[in-house]
This record gives C-alpha cells, structure tokens and sequence, in this order.
C-alpha cells in the first residue's frame, strides 16, 4: 500500500466527547430457530457509544458477539431488544448507509466480476456519476496496490487480495464511519502492517473507525479503545493505554548503582529527590488482559464493566 | 378452428358482466374489481398479519410501531428516493451473473433442438406451418419460463447464502431497488433470450416451409376452344387453359390451372399454394409456396341459437364439449325445422365492404362441427343451408334463398356470398334478385342462419366458427404478438420467482414458484376440485373421499372413499376442519394467482388467426397489475426480513 495519502500527525484531529456515532442502548439480540424458541442470547444489553475520530476495536473470542454487534450496527440484523443508533439514527434506516464503509469478515464479493467492475458497481449503488467512480476506482485500486490485477476476475483473487479489494470497495464513498469486521485476518505480516497503517491513516483523516478483531497484536497497534465481549456480554471498556496500565503498581529501572546508591536512591525515592530514570507502572500486554478477563469471566459469569 | 373460447371482449372481461354478476361467485368478477379486491389484501391483510406475527415476538405497542414506521418510510424514505441508476447497476449486476453463470445454454438447447426438429416432426402432416409454428412456440415458451424460475428463484437465497448480500444492503439501497433490479435484470436475459430465439424461429419455419417444385410434363393438358361443329380446325385455335400436376416433392403435389394468359394457381395442398407461370418458351415456372403464414383477422357476429321451435337456446349438448359451444339438429323428413344458428354481423357497409375491392361479393368461412348420429355417407360431409336475412323485424321473410354446403369436420369452407342474391320474393334488383346491400343491409347489420338439412345428423356451433374475412393482418405481427404474450408470462413468471425468493430458500422459492405457476394454469380446474371438495355429495362434480389429509388416511387405513372414516368422531371433524381449510386457501389462491392460459397464443399463430386486440389490451393490463402487485410484495417481504440469518 502506498503512503501517499499521508498527513502530519499535527493534522490530527483530537477525539472529542461530544461527537457520538455510534450509540447503543441495551442492545440485545437472541437468535431463535424456526419455532421461535430462544436458540442463543449472542449479545446482552451492550451500552457503547463511539466517539468521532477514534478507532474503537471490539475484541472477544469466537462467537462473542463481535459479528452480531457489527451486524445490528449495519441494519442486516433486527435488535431483539434496546437500540442502535448510527449517526443518531435507527441503525435500520438506510440513509445512514450513505456515510458508511464496511468491509465484512469474509471479502463477500461477486465472484464473477472483476476489481474494476466491483468498484465500479458499488460506486453506482451510491448514485454516483460515471466520472466519479472511474476516479474513485483508479484512486482505490492504486492505494490498495491491485493495479496489476485489476482486471482480473475475483475467482482468480487469493485470499490477500480479495481482503484489498474488499475494502476498496469499503472506502469507495470515502465514509465518516469505517466498520472493519476482522480487518487483518487472512493477510501475511506485510499485509497485516500495510492494513494497520491504512487504518491508523484513516483514523488521521478523521474518520470514525470501529474493528473487530482477536488478533490482541492488532488490536494493541492501533486501537484508542477497546471493548472486550465474551459471551455477549460486554467485560471491560475504555483506553488501551489505561487498560494495560496496572496501576496499583510503580516501577523503577535504573543502571549502574552500587548497592549504597541503591540505599540512598530508596532514601532520595523517599524523600522524593533525586534523579530517577525511570518510575514507571508496568503493563501487562494486551493478551494477559484479554486472558485474565476470560479467565475471569467464566470464573464469574455475569459481572460486566465498570462492576468491580 | 383454434379458438377454442368465446371472443374476448375487453369491457366485459375488465368490468365483468352486469347480468350475471354475483358478489359471492368471483368467477363473474371482471378484472378490475377483483384487482382491487387483491391491492386491499395486500393493503390492508398484509400489514395486519406482519402486525400479529411481529407482535407475539415484540409485543402489540412495539409490533405496531414496527409495522406503521416500515409503511412510513415506505412513503417518506424509499418512493422518493428512488434511484434508477441503482436499479440499473442491480440489474446490470443481474445479466452478468446470468451470463457468466452460463445461462444462455438454454438458448444452446433451443437451437440444437431446431436442428434436429426435421427428424421428429410429422413433416406428412396435412398443416405442416401448424406443426412447425406450435413447436417452435411451444419450445420458446417452455424454455424461457424454465430459465426465467431457475433464475429469478435463486437469485437472492444465493446471494444470502454467499452473503454477497451484505455488502450490497450496507449501501444505500433500497430493498425496492434490489427487488426491481432483479426483476428487470432478469427480463432483460429473458427479453434478449426472446428475441434471438423468435428470429431463429421465424427463419426456421419460413425456411423449413419453403420449396419449390417443377411441372411434370406428361401431365399438362391444353384446351383450346373448339370449332363449330362441322367446320374445319382453324390453324390458329384459341388457347382456354392449361391444367397439370407439379413434381412430387415434400410428400405432396399440387394440381394448377392456368389461364389464356398463361398465368395460374395451383390448388391449396398442406395449407399453401404456389403461383404457376408459362413463359414464352413454354416452360414453367412455379413460385415459392404462399398462403400458409397468414393471420386471418376475421370479422366476426354475434351468435344466436334457436331450437326446432324456435326457442333462442343454448343448443343442444351432445356430450363433452366446451360450454360454450352448442349444436342444431337437422330437420325431420317432411317438416321444416326452426332450428337454427344465426349469426349478426354489424358494420356491413359500401365503406367497409367496397365492391370494387370485393367484386364477387362478400368472403364468408365457416368451420362447423359436425356430429353424426349414424353414420350416413361417410365420404360426404353434412348437408346445409345458409340463408342470408335482413334483420329488420319489419323486413320480415326478406330473405335470399337457401345457398347448400356440404360441411366436414374441421374443414374450413370458404365461399363468397355475391351481391345479387336469388329470391322467391323481389327486392331492389328487381323479381327474383335481391341486392345484398341495398335489400338485405339494415342498419350495418345483416343475418345469416345456418340450419342443418340432413334429418338427425347435428351441426356444432360456436361464436368464432362463421366469420367474415375481410382480409388478413401482417403474420409477422402477429408472431411478434404471439411472442409478447410469452414475454409477458416471462415477466410474471420472473416477478413471482424474485418475490419467493425473498423469503424462501432457492429450492423452495422455485418450488413456490412452480406451484403459482401450475396453480395459476390449472386455476378453474382445481377450483372445480376444491369446490368438489367443499360441497362433497351434493355438488356437482362432487369429490369423494375428502381433502389431502382426510384422503391420505383414508389410503392409509385402506378405507373405502364412500364410508365414514373408521376414526374418532372429534379427529374426523378436526381433519374435516382442516382440509375444508386447505381447501378454501387453495380456492383462493386460483384467484389471487394470474391466469396463464390468458397468455397462451400458440395456436392463434398455428392456426393462422389474428390474436384479438382485446386480448393483447388484457394480457397487458393483467401483466402490469400483478407485476406492480408482486413487486411491491416482494419490497415489502425484503424490506422486513433480517438479511444475515
């Protein structure tokens, strides 16, 4: 992927309070079989609101409810109970859908059709005029580096590539908001990199990003918050920073002291004087937090976030 | 003759018949009403059962705000944005997938059984052009109804099932766009499919219809006029005319006739004739066939039957037969029968019928059937008599005399009724002569009364079977007629397949699909089952043994269909309740669903009659209300489904 959309980090834009995009209340959905009897609770009274700017990731097991969520979120399910709101309308109403972009789980494209027929379908489906799509085509196929393949048929494509193509397609209306259903699964670690950055890009432009994902790696990498499902129940919420940050728990590395100094420095420490090199609350990585809650979780079923 | 119904007449069959309209009997609805009739349903019952289902998930107050905003935003939302180009790039979408899905095969089988058509056609037939139109027709209809369910029936299940769906709904469009994109993706296959196949068709039966033949020498006879008896030959004898025999050639030969001049006809042989020339040289030449891809665009009257005393009547019922064809019985020996076939012709006027353009008088057909109560002279046909009568009642007995025919089943007769008639009593012309327009013309109208002269043989009647023939529509027109109505059923078939599919799984949706289809087909005959059903005992044409379920455990438990069933009196009425259930739904359903025998114009073309313009106005206004009643249907279904199961 080329890096030519880049901007100076100056540029960007600071998430604020204010602007919610997404917004859901006691969001529940039951899956129920043809008799209508309950088959499985995939999601619990989910309470989010995602804020504009941020690159919000939706992290769980399999079958926690990710899917579910970003599904309610697009209008392809119904809410069995409480409400999803997208730019502060029912997530069912379709006109939202003209400042979304969403690049599902699997690249569900049409087989038969190829890179440029794809994109230049789906530009239609915005109403857009000839010229627009035949410049937002060439723009995405160049940024998603499908050029040399653009005119070949999509049953052709490997897995990588379709992943590319599918979320030029996602991009082809430039979105406000970007729902990215396991945005990285299925690429080679260049790949991965390249997507992470095309994310983090976006998130630059001042775009409104939500993933879902279980690879902890890349949710870590670009994630300003993070929710954690297990279950269809929400577990925990809020900074990736702060997340990690134990905080109950303050580390000091330095280098080169004698075991007097070490004496004195506990002393200085005490009398909060002297020179430190670093003070600091250690972190866990993303995936010992992830582990714990699990773990915790089916230790204690049915505590949610925020209830210590 | 094909026309095997009454001839529509528009009006009637739109508004339905004032005389024998019955609220209860939907059969005696015209068009419109019961299509208002189907919008309320879908208006009113559709939204309320949506209430019903969605309440027992939701509860009454939220099932209702579901059900009024899903209505609201109909209006508010989709109508007005509307987007063609959406539409189009669904459709679009739509034929690349046919195509590249390689549906055209279907159009490969068309031509490969074209190809082969000669080995398994009866090319000995009396009417090959009969034979070959049907095929061709009947193939072409058959084929793009078959493409049409497959495509439309597994069109959006598979687009659920490769969840290609979902990133085609999380755009801005609208379940109408997709439904009609479908639609119209899908009629353009079919319309394209269509129209190759309509063009190779009509190349294949011209071609496979022409030949030529040659004269056979040995056979022409030449008359010349002949010298007053007594007196030498003169060397220049007058020529009168020439006769002889073609060639044999595809199983048939003609016999012509020429004139002094040299040019001539042959006689009609498998439905065609050829025009016969002689050239200076004395050699022959005989043309392409003519007379066999016509359409006839009959003139036709209104019939009247009345019975040996003279009684209008609905004519006697020799067995089974259409209802709506009756027959006359001949006369007794000795005693003149009343009965009598008359039929009315309006607008006989000088403008319509100039005699320059009609010198011989006016071109009468007529295809009777004929029914035998015993056998007679086999060889001949049935005696007749046509008397050409003035409708005035003041007129009354000015009449020409008897003109006799000979009928034979099947047979058309076409003959010429002249402008100066023989009569017992004078007219205009003078003792002896009436004028036909001047004498027998009242008011445009004029009667002709067929009787039957052979004592106890019977002449079968109907509307469409006496007709005047004033001259022919282009047969081209009508084979594309012919095609529209295919095109139509396509449509149908399409809009139907789009709308199951919706909600059904593709097998299931093409299976629901088939099901209209045969039902829509079939409608009066399985109404007449339900009915039988219904009714049981006393009705005509009752149906022993109960409904599917009743009958399922009668074969089951070997009962006799006769007896009560040997089961618990309150299971038998709950089976009783249930099939009458079935029953009534399915009765139902032969209403709601779209005739498709209206659409069936095969044999117009076969048979070489010009389709009504009635019925081409009916078919089209039938096609465009179910088609909007379907697709809206189908929006709806759409609109209220969750798409990711």
């Amino acid at each position: 992927m080329t890096t030519q959309l880049e901007q100076p980090p100056a540029a960007r834009p600071v998430p604020s309070a204010s602007d919610v995009i997404i917004e859901t209340r006691n969001l529940t959905k039951v899956y129920r079989d043809f008799w209508g009897r309950q088959k499985v609770r995939a999601l619990n009274a989910l309470d989010l609101q995602i804020r504009r700017g941020e690159i919000f990731g939706l992290l769980g097991p399999n079958g926690s409810g990710k899917s579910t969520t970003i599904k309610l979120l697009l209008g392809l399910l119904f809410p069995t109970g409480g409400q999803a709101l997208v730019f502060g309308k029912e997530a069912t109403e379709v006109t939202k859908n003209e400042r979304i972009g969403y690049l599902p789980e699997e690249s569900y494209l049409y087989k038969f059709l190829n890179a440029e027929e794809t994109l230049d379908f789906y530009g239609r489906l915005f109403d857009m005029s000839a010229e627009v799509r035949k410049r937002r085509t060439d723009e995405l196929i160049e940024m998603v580096g499908l050029n040399w393949a653009r005119r070949r048929q999509l049953r052709e494509y490997s897995k990588g590539m379709t992943r590319r193509i599918g979320l030029a397609q996602a991009l082809i209306n430039n979105p406000d908001l970007i729902l990215l259903d396991e945005p990285t699964s299925g690429l080679d670690p260049i790949g991965t990199r390249e997507m992470k950055d095309l994310i983090l890009k976006l998130r630059d432009q001042g775009k409104t990003i939500l993933m879902s994902s279980h690879l902890l790696p890349d949710v870590q990498d670009v994630c300003d918050r993070i929710a954690i499902l297990h279950q269809g129940e929400l577990k925990e919420l809020g900074r990736v920073d702060e997340l990690l940050t134990v905080q109950d728990v303050t580390q000091v590395r330095a280098r080169g002291l004698s075991k007097a100094a070490e004496e004195e420095i506990r002393a200085v420490i005490a009398r909060h004087q002297g020179e430190l090199l670093a003070v600091e609350n250690p972190t866990l990585s993303l995936e010992e937090l992830f582990l714990n809650i699990v773990r915790d979780s089916e230790a204690r079923p049915g505590r949610r976030a925020g209830q210590n | 003759m094909a026309l095997e119904r009454g001839i529509p007449d528009f009006w009637i069959w739109l508004l339905g018949n004032a005389e024998r309209f019955n609220i209860l009997n939907p059969t005696t609805w015209g068009f419109l009403l019961g299509a208002v009739v189907i919008c309320l349903l879908l208006l009113v019952i559709a939204p309320f059962i949506c209430f019903l289902v969605a309440s027992l998930q939701y509860g009454p107050s939220e099932a209702f705000y579901y059900v009024a905003r899903a209505l609201f935003s109909a209006v508010t939302e989709d109508l007005p944005r509307f987007s063609p180009r959406r539409t189009w790039a669904i459709a679009r979408l739509a034929i690349q997938e046919a195509i590249r899905n390689r549906v055209l095969v279907g159009f490969g089988v068309f031509v490969l059984l074209l190809l082969f058509a000669g080995l398994f056609l009866d090319v000995n037939n009396n009417n090959p052009t009969r034979v070959y139109l049907s095929v061709v027709l009947w193939s072409t209809n058959l084929l793009v109804i078959l493409m049409a369910l497959f495509l439309s029936a597994f069109s959006i299940p598979n687009d659920i099932k490769n969840r290609t769906i979902y990133t085609v709904v999380t755009k801005p469009v609208r379940a109408s766009e997709i439904v009609l994109g479908r639609i119209v993706g899908f009629a353009t296959v079919g319309t394209a499919m269509l129209v190759f196949m309509g063009v190779v068709s009509y190349f294949f039966v011209s071609r496979s219809l022409d030949h030529g033949h040659q004269v056979e020498a040995d056979t022409v006879k030449e008359e010349y006029e002949k010298a007053p008896e007594g007196q030498p030959a003169p060397a220049q004898r007058k020529l009168l005319r020439i006769s002889g025999e073609t060639t044999f050639d595809r199983h048939h030969r003609h016999t012509f006739e020429l004139g002094p001049d040299g040019k001539g006809k042959t006689n009609v042989v498998q439905g065609h004739w050829h025009e016969v020339q002689r050239t200076a040289e004395g050699k022959y030449i005989v043309g392409p066939p003519q007379g066999h891809l016509i359409a006839k665009a009959p003139h036709y009257g209104k019939l009247v039957i009345y019975d040996r005393d003279g009684k209008v009547t609905k004519g006697i019922n020799v067995g089974n037969e259409w209802e709506y064809r009756g027959y006359i019985a001949g006369g007794t020996p000795g005693v003149q029968t009343k009965a009598a076939a008359v039929w009315t012709f309006s607008g006989i006027t000088p403008e319509n019928y100039p005699p320059d353009k009609y010198p011989s008088g006016l071109p009468l057909e007529l295809t009777l059937r004929v029914f035998r109560s015993f056998k007679g002279q086999i060889e001949r046909g049935v005696l007749g008599e046509m008397v050409i009568r003035n409708p005035n009642p003041e007129a009354r007995g000015l009449a020409s005399g008897p003109i006799l025919f000979e009928s034979k089943e099947f047979v058309t007769d076409s003959r010429t009724i002249p402008w100066k008639l023989n009569s017992e009593r004078g007219g205009e012309a003078g003792r002896g002569e009436l004028d036909l327009m001047k004498d027998l013309v009242h008011e445009g109208q004029i009667e002709v009364a067929i009787r039957c002269v052979d004592p106890a043989q019977y002449f079968g009647v109907a509307e469409p079977d006496v007709y005047l023939r004033p001259g022919d529509a282009s047969f081209e027109m009508n084979f594309f007629k012919s095609y529209l109505s295919i095109w139509l059923q396509m449509l149908l078939v399409t809009a139907f397949g789009v709308m199951f599919s919706t909600f059904l799984s593709g097998p299931v949706a093409l299976l629901a699909s088939l099901s209209a289809i045969v039902l829509g087909f079939f409608g009066s005959d399985v109404r007449a089952v339900t009915l039988g059903v219904l009714y049981g005992g006393e009705a005509q044409g009752a149906q022993y043994g109960g409904g599917p379920i009743e009958s399922f455990i009668r074969i089951i438990m070997q009962n006799n269909v006769m007896t009560e069933m040997e089961i618990n009196s309150i299971l038998s009425t709950i089976i009783k309740v249930l099939d009458g259930g079935l029953m009534c739904t399915l009765y139902a359903a032969t209403y709601v669903l779209p005739d498709y025998t209206q659409f069936d114009t095969a044999g117009f073309v076969a048979d070489g009659y010009n389709i009504f313009g009635a019925l081409v106005a009916e078919q089209l206004l039938m096609g465009l209300v179910y088609f909007t009643a379907v697709t809206i249907t189908a929006y709806f279904f759409l609109k209220t489904r969750e798409v990711a199961a």
